[in-house]
């Protein structure tokens, strides 16, 4: 009995283990792409702008940064 | 003989979706519009996948090959695949026909077969296997969690 009992203490510190490690990936990959998304001249916009949602505009079109400030210039 | 077939998966599955996670990083807007094609999440939700995704996959590719937090990584890239499995079927079920956008630019620069058919399921179901084993083996070979936990026993 107790040695089931280790067995599954041990698993469970496993598991534990497992999901830390996971929601450690998880994050760090957020960021990573979040920051380089922002500074990236070949970003994109995520959240669609005020102007576009009362518009009714959802989509269609993709616009990098680039493009934007081609347009501009 | 476990230790090493985990080791030959490890850099097989790893380097396929490093550099396709590298291929994605490199055209966000191209990976958008096939994840449009795809006809499944809202715009708000494409748009985030395009941006996260490739990251994710590369970071995940990387941690595998070097063998480094690389059974969570293995875990997480076999639920992806069924994730990605599941997308290309309902594809399929639809009636459409899509770029899989597995490998974004790299499959244009390598003439890699691309598109959303049977064969992506099967290709995915396999690297899902692979996946599986390398979390499942009980040890592997070559990898930095194992050169790090053999320095610690050393000290």
């Amino acid at each position: 009995m107790p040695a089931l009992f280790r067995h599954l203490i041990k698993s469970q510190e496993k598991m534990r283990r497992i999901i830390i490690e996971i929601l450690l990936i998880l994050i760090i990959s957020l960021f990573l792409s979040l920051i380089y998304n922002a500074v990236s001249p070949s970003g994109i916009r995520i959240l669609p702008k005020k102007s576009e949602k009362k518009a009714g505009i959802t989509g269609g079109g993709v616009i990098v940064r680039s493009d934007v400030a081609r347009v501009v210039r | 003989m476990a230790a090493r077939v985990s080791f030959i998966f490890r850099i097989i599955v790893g380097g396929i979706f490093l550099f396709a996670g590298l291929a994605k990083i490199s055209d966000p807007a191209r990976f958008i519009l096939t994840l449009r094609e795809f006809d499944l999440f809202p715009d708000i939700t494409v748009r985030f996948t395009a941006v996260y995704l490739p990251w994710l996959e590369f970071l995940l590719g990387l941690s595998i090959i070097l063998g480094l937090l690389y059974r969570a990584s293995s875990l997480l890239l076999a639920f992806l695949n069924t994730a990605f499995m599941l997308a290309i079927l309902s594809v399929i079920l639809r009636g459409m026909e899509v770029d899989c956008g597995c490998f974004g630019l790299l499959a244009d620069v390598l003439k890699l077969p691309d598109m959303a058919d049977m064969k992506a399921v099967l290709r995915n179901a396999v690297f899902a296997g692979m996946c599986l084993y390398i979390f499942l083996a009980k040890k592997t070979a070559v990898s930095l969690e194992g050169y790090l936990s053999r320095k610690d026993t050393d000290i």
